[in-house]
Parts: structure tokens; C-alpha cells; sequence
């Protein structure tokens, strides 16, 4: 029987043969460009095909007007802030979530409940980012928080859908894309129609999972689909992803969000393309409940983040890549996200 | 940051929520998107939350790679 080894090499060796047309292929999610980055799966591929990252990575494309925000709910008395992980390094005028004894690292939106529980003096805040993935687990635990009455838990909504920014970016004259990665885990829950849109921009899709293998096949996929001037957009991780996805989660997801309009970092802000808690629920919205002051800040100078988020540039093309710019000392947030494409790029190639 | 991991199902609990576990390690996540799972089904969690059923063929694919993984690198879960 062959190992995974043995069949990405029968995949290597049948890409190479079957292209003949230049393509460029985006992976869609943060995961995706690291596994693809830690695979080398672009040392495999023949030079006609280029792969780029996309807008994935729910940090690297939060705005730094959120950050902030999130920043001024940190400084603020009485307070205390949970997160995933991801977002406590991200830079805003010099400071970061990382610089705060308040702040709480989680690993399930559950877990400040917990926290709200244990310190009803305190006000806690749950700084909420991802796409479709995970915004149903907070509308659970915004449904949660109102059920069993705990008054001392807010939301601060950054929740962005990835259809908008991909129609942007499918029709934006700038880019040439021939086939997208599509999220896995995303589909797992949206399913594969949800994406059938890209097929109106006469672009292939093919839904992956993250192992190399998954990786490979889904890049044959994309080629032979190319190759063969089809237009399709294929579920390859059937292991997960089913065609409907998971409509109950769906729809908790719109019982406590409805779409608004939202702010993406380096690409500005995209109509009805992020989530607001709905009016039923505004006692848990962070954004009401505590007047933040919103003032547009600006990006750092010189980061080339947003246009990297766009496919327009590579991390090698930013004056401040691996110069001043580090994982130790990050300046843009594709450099703090580990799964960001500049962290990618100084990581692994 | 959208990571999902295999888990098998230990027991069903009240208000929504299952005791999981990998390799020895348990775990209590929530039901709340697969009201109809049952004991020794196997799932993905993502943050605390099961998010879909695998079969359990696909489940022990993964298993098999993380035990492989944990052999060659002599490194123990707990």
C-alpha cells in the first residue's frame, strides 16, 4: 500500500505533466498558507504554477482601528479582556494586549463565561474575531450569557464573512486568479454551495484539508480543471465537508449576528462583508455597552500587509520584511499571526 | 486559526455538552451544532466546539499519524 509519501510524489510528478497553462492559485485560509509554506509545497509545483495567500487569516485582516479599540477596553478600569491567542501581539501605536495583566488567553469563547462567573465585579470582554468557523461558538455563547442571565459579559464584534472579500478580490482588475484553495474547516460548517459564487467570476475552486497531501491533491484538482477549461467548484475534503455544511450552525450564527459593513485591513471597508450582534442581543455588544470612541487609525507606515492580503505583493517585496519587521519585533499583523504570510515567509522560506 | 482536531466521544453530558478525549486526554466540549451525537462517535472539535461526525475510519487515519508522529519524536502526551 502506498504511504503519503509515495502518492504527494504520484501527485508532484502528475501535476508537472498535465500543466501547460501560467496559472496563479490563492490559498484562502491562514492554516493553508503555513501548511503549504511548512510542506514546501511550492518547490513541487512546475514554474507555471504560482501559488499566493489570500485574506484568510481573521488577525492579519483586522483592522487597525479594532485593535485599538480592543486596546482602549484593555487600558479602561475594572475590565478584563479574553482572546484567542493570536491577537495578543498585534501592534497598535507602539503597544499591545500583550502589555496587559487583564488580559486572558481562552481556548473556547466558553471560557469567559467561566471567567465572568468567577469575577462579577468585573466586566468581561470577549474579543471577537474569526470567519463562519468560529462566530457560530460565539453566537452560542452570546445565547448562552442571555440564558442563564450573567450580566457582566460583553462582545466585541470583528467578525468578518469570506464570500465579500473574495468577490472583491475575484473581480478586482489588479489580480489574475485561476483557482482558489478553498477553507476547510469554513466549509465544514458553510458547506460546499456556499461557494459556488466563484464559479460567476470564472474561477475554480476546490475545498481542502490542511495535511501536505491534501494540499497536493487539491492543486491537481485545480490544474486538471484549468487544464480542462472546466468551471467547478469541487468538495475534496469529504471527510468533513458535506454539501449543505452545518445548517444548525448557520443558523445561531444569524439568530445573533446579521451582516453589516465592515473594515478589512489593506483593502478598506467592504459592504455588508462583517457581523454585528443583532439589536435582540445589544446588551452583550461591547460596541454599545461601553461607548468606545472610534477613531480611524492609521496603518503602520511603510507595511505592505494589505496589499500582501491581496495578492498584489509577497512578503519579500516590503522594504520592512525581515528588516525591522520580525516575529520577534512585528510590525504588521501577517508578521504576528502564525498564520500569517509574512511569519510564513520568515519561517519557512 | 480555524484548527479542528478528532476527538472520540466518551459520554453524553446535560445542557449540551460531551466529555471527548485524544490519547488519554479528556476534554468537555460543546454539542450545541450536533444535538444527535452518541458515546463513541467521533468528532472534530474546534475551540471547545464539535463542529461535525467523522467516520471513524477517517479518525483513525488521523490517530495513526499522531501516534507515528509521537513515536519517531519520543514524546508523550501525558
Amino acid at each position: 500500500m502506498l504511504n503519503e509519501y509515495d502518492k504527494i510524489q504520484i501527485l508532484r510528478d502528475k501535476i508537472q505533466k498535465l500543466s501547460r497553462t501560467k496559472v496563479s492559485f490563492m490559498e484562502v485560509c491562514g492554516t493553508h498558507t503555513m501548511s503549504v509554506a511548512k510542506h514546501a509545497i511550492k518547490s513541487m509545483l512546475p514554474e507555471n504554477i504560482n501559488i499566493v495567500s489570500g485574506p484568510g487569516c481573521p488577525v492579519c485582516v483586522t483592522s487597525q482601528t479594532d485593535i485599538e479599540m480592543s486596546l482602549i477596553l484593555a487600558r479602561s478600569e475594572n475590565k478584563i479582556i479574553c482572546t484567542f491567542g493570536d491577537m495578543i501581539k498585534v501592534p497598535s501605536r507602539k503597544d499591545s494586549l500583550a502589555n496587559y495583566k487583564n488580559v486572558k488567553i481562552i481556548y473556547s469563547p466558553l471560557d469567559a463565561l467561566k471567567i465572568a462567573h468567577e469575577n462579577p465585579g468585573r466586566e468581561i470582554i470577549l474579543l471577537g474575531i474569526g470567519f463562519e468557523t468560529t462566530t457560530p461558538l460565539i453566537a452560542v455563547t452570546i445565547k448562552t450569557a442571555k440564558q442563564e442571565c450573567i450580566k457582566n459579559f460583553s462582545v466585541l464584534s470583528m467578525h468578518k464573512t469570506v464570500p465579500t472579500a473574495l468577490k472583491l478580490i475575484l473581480s478586482s482588475p489588479d489580480i489574475s486568479l485561476n483557482g482558489l484553495i478553498l477553507p476547510g474547516h469554513v466549509s465544514a460548517v458553510t458547506g460546499r454551495k456556499y461557494f459556488d459564487f466563484i464559479k460567476d467570476y470564472h474561477t475554480c475552486g476546490v475545498i481542502a484539508g490542511f495535511e501536505a497531501l491534501d494540499i497536493m491533491e487539491c492543486i491537481y484538482l485545480l490544474t486538471k480543471s484549468v487544464e480542462e477549461n472546466k468551471v467547478e467548484v469541487i468538495n475534496n475534503y469529504t471527510r468533513i465537508v458535506s454539501e449543505e455544511g452545518n445548517q444548525l450552525a448557520m443558523q445561531l450564527l444569524y439568530e445573533v449576528f446579521e451582516d453589516c459593513d465592515c473594515k478589512w485591513r489593506g483593502i478598506g471597508e467592504i459592504p455588508n462583508s462583517g457581523l454585528k450582534i443583532r439589536e435582540k442581543f445589544q446588551a452583550y455588544d461591547a460596541k454599545i455597552k461601553f461607548d468606545i470612541p472610534i477613531e480611524n487609525i492609521a496603518e503602520p507606515k511603510n507595511c505592505r500587509c494589505g496589499e500582501i492580503l491581496m495578492a498584489k505583493k509577497t512578503p519579500p517585496d516590503c522594504a520592512l520584511f525581515k528588516n525591522t519587521c520580525t516575529p520577534l519585533n512585528p510590525i504588521g499583523p501577517c508578521m504576528v499571526s502564525s498564520e500569517g504570510t509574512c511569519a510564513a515567509y520568515y519561517k519557512y522560506l | 486559526m480555524c484548527l479542528a482536531v478528532p476527538v472520540k466521544v466518551l459520554e453524553i453530558l446535560q445542557n449540551n455538552k460531551a466529555k471527548v478525549a485524544i490519547d488519554g486526554v479528556t476534554l468537555e466540549v460543546s454539542t450545541s451544532f450536533t444535538p444527535d451525537l452518541q458515546v463513541n462517535d467521533y468528532v472534530i472539535v474546534h475551540a471547545g466546539f464539535v463542529l461535525e461526525k467523522i467516520t471513524p475510519e477517517d479518525a483513525c487515519e488521523k490517530f495513526k499519524l499522531w501516534d507515528e508522529y509521537l513515536e519517531k519524536t519520543g514524546r508523550k502526551l501525558c
